[in-house]
């Protein structure tokens, strides 16, 4: 018989039968046949019987003093905490590192809460990114920033030839190569900005707006016009100003939300006496809060309006946030939940599109690979050249390879081919060099 | 010429043997503890190549093997005053290894988490297995078996290769019958789903004729 015709099909095999074959070819290759009787190996037997004792004790005393160093020191590694991650929502990441928006809201979000949003036109890279911060680099364009206020938190923005260093604050800087202008807007906290024209660097407080113009040689340091309008605006004294204000931006959510979906236009009853003010950070009730890194206030206002209400009636936009804000403050069910309503609700939308992503994050972050590679695979049928594209193909290929599948190593050639400078091409060219 | 005669004082003296190779197991251990070198020499012999196979079974290829048989046998002659029934040596000796079979790869999993230097080079399998593919797949059989605890991969091992009887499997590892059957279904199930998952497993053994492999009885058996 040829060897051809002793094989049988892979596919008629099941795991069991493989498995059966695995345990018969180990039984049948290691055997004691393999056992090296040298008298070498008795004769080393013997003098170590007559000195286990104090070996024993030793190999105690040793471990002993190996746990005492070892155990501090895994104590202080384990306590040190990781870099920084962060994901780009809504924006493509060019070659080089450049992050660029799509539309609006295009926002670049860190694991610590932190954010960027970037305006239309918006150019901007991160780097030297570590435990404690990060620098960002605006290139070009206008960025909403907000970062959580933490001990020892080292953030830098870089403009031009400006840097801002921040502390945990909100403001908005804006950078013009052609006209060589730098504005921030600080909203709440303070920072200190240095480049040209102030050597010593100007510290700014809340409130305040900075105006630098290289070419004219200006420097004006005023009020924040923004935050004094809406401070004029707001009834003062009024213990519930700040509800106001955030029923007011509610209002345009719904509003902005009744343009794009019918259900909720029809719905709407408040819209008509509800201010315009689209665009920027300040925008939308649950936007808002979460632009801040107030996670909590958006799922705390979802549930008192009721889960339940809010996935089978909520705005896209509401859904959004909300899914966005459980998985920053790592409810998970919940996360999932509104992301299968969003791609049920709004199937056509980016946000139900999207959803297949963080649908496979989450499970990864839930320890079910095998979820989380269908939900990415999912991502990718449907949005081939979506936003997080490289990102999903790149999970799939490291969760490929730490199951030890062959499918990692076609997974790093395509990441290869279509992201040869993604974040993941490193690890797919180390998947590919053992071959 | 006068005759020789024996002295009426004398007696008849049997020398001792030069090697137990005889001795059933009761004598062995009474040798044994009695710190009769030739016992040391003779239990070597004889349990050394069992326990060289369940180590080599269970740990695979790339374990210190060596070493830890002389650590079995340390502790064996250390403990084999212990031992109620002579009778039962094999299988005292069996729980010893059983018992360093997970201490090691306890020890193993710490060392690799600590980052501490460790032997990682693969023993050649050369000398007991031709066939390339037969060699590969073995090696990646034991890379699934890595992710196996300790415990479990104890039990599936004597359970599934060394093919002892259940009983026998729960002595050795100290555990009540339930459990080991317990731990050998999920064992079993998991290493069956690892496998299926290896396409290249199961490549290899597509390449491997099947009268190779498939000639053994089939024991041990699917839970």
């Amino acid at each position: 018989m040829s060897r051809t015709a002793q094989l049988r099909p892979v596919e008629e095999r099941t795991a069991d039968e493989s498995l059966e074959r695995l345990l018969r070819l180990t039984r049948e290759t290691l055997t004691d046949g393999s056992w090296p009787a040298r008298e070498g190996e008795l004769r080393r037997l013997q003098d170590r019987l007559g000195t286990t004792r104090p070996r024993v004790r030793w190999s105690l005393v040793t471990a002993l003093s190996a746990l005492a160093v070892l155990l501090p020191a895994a104590w202080l590694i384990l306590k040190r905490p990781s870099a920084l991650t962060f994901e780009v929502i809504h924006g493509t990441v060019a070659a080089g590192g450049e992050i660029r928006p799509l539309d609006s809201g295009t926002r670049i979000q860190f694991s610590d809460g932190s954010q960027v949003v970037l305006d239309d036109g918006a150019r901007t890279q991160v780097r030297d990114l570590a435990a404690d911060g990060a620098r960002i680099v605006l290139t070009r364009g206008r960025a909403h920033t907000y970062f959580v206020p933490r001990p020892h938190a080292h953030w830098q923005v870089a403009a031009g030839p400006y840097v801002v260093q921040v502390i945990g604050t909100i403001f908005d800087v804006e950078w013009s190569e052609e006209n060589q202008a730098l504005d921030v807007w600080l909203h709440k906290g303070s920072v200190t900005v240095r480049g040209p024209l102030i050597d010593g660097g100007v510290v700014m407080t809340h409130g305040q707006h900075l105006l630098m113009r290289i070419r004219d040689n200006k420097i004006i340091l005023d009020r924040n016009a923004v935050d004094t309008a809406a401070g004029a605006a707001r009834p003062s004294g009024h213990a519930g100003s700040e509800e106001l204000a955030a029923a007011d931006e509610d209002a345009v959510d719904q509003e902005l939300d009744a343009r794009e979906d019918p259900a909720v236009s029809a719905s709407g009853g408040a819209l008509a006496t509800a201010p315009n003010r689209r665009g920027g950070m300040l925008e939308h009730g649950w936007s808002r809060h979460l632009a801040r890194g107030d996670f909590e206030a958006v799922v705390t206002a979802a549930e008192k309006r009721g889960i339940e209400n809010v996935l089978a009636r909520g705005s896209r936009r509401e859904l959004g946030a909300l899914a966005d804000a459980a998985r920053y403050t790592r409810r998970g069910a919940l996360a999932r939940r509104v992301l299968r309503a969003e791609q049920t609700r709004f199937p056509d939308s980016t946000e139900g599109r999207e959803a297949a992503y963080f649908l496979g994050y989450l499970a990864e972050d839930d320890g079910t690979p095998h979820k989380a590679v269908s939900w990415f695979e999912r991502y990718r049928r449907e949005n081939p050249s979506g936003t997080y594209g490289s990102q999903a193909l790149g999970h799939t290929m490291m969760i490929h390879a730490r199951e030890q599948s062959a499918d990692a190593e076609s997974d790093a050639r395509e990441y290869l081919r279509r992201y040869p400078n993604g974040s993941y091409a490193e690890a797919a060219r180390h998947i590919i060099k053992p071959q | 010429m006068k005759a020789h005669r024996p002295d009426s004082s004398s007696s008849v003296v049997f020398l001792p043997s030069a090697t137990l190779a005889g001795a059933d197991d009761p004598t062995l251990v009474k040798g044994l503890c009695e710190d009769d070198p030739r016992a040391t020499r003779e239990a070597w012999h004889r349990f050394g190549p069992m326990v060289h196979r369940l180590l080599l079974r269970t740990l695979g290829p790339e374990a210190d093997l060596e070493d830890l048989s002389q650590e079995v046998f340390i502790t064996f002659f250390d403990r084999v005053k212990t031992l109620r029934d002579p009778r039962t040596v094999t299988a005292f000796l069996m729980s010893i290894t059983a018992f360093k079979i997970r201490y090691y790869l306890r020890w193993r999993w710490l060392r690799r988490w600590l980052f501490l230097p460790g032997r990682t080079e693969p023993v050649d399998l050369r000398s007991v297995e031709q066939a390339p593919e037969a060699r590969e797949a073995l090696v990646r059989f034991f890379k699934v078996l890595d992710r196996l605890s300790p415990i479990d991969r104890t039990v599936f091992t004597l359970r599934y290769v060394e093919e002892l009887e259940l009983r026998e499997v729960a002595t050795a590892v100290d555990l009540s019958l339930a459990t080991t059957k317990r731990r050998l279904a999920r064992a079993w199930k998991r290493v069956s789903k690892l496998v299926s998952r290896d396409p290249a497993l199961a490549y290899l053994l597509s390449e491997l004729p099947d009268d190779d492999i498939d000639g053994g009885a089939k024991s041990g058996g699917t839970p």
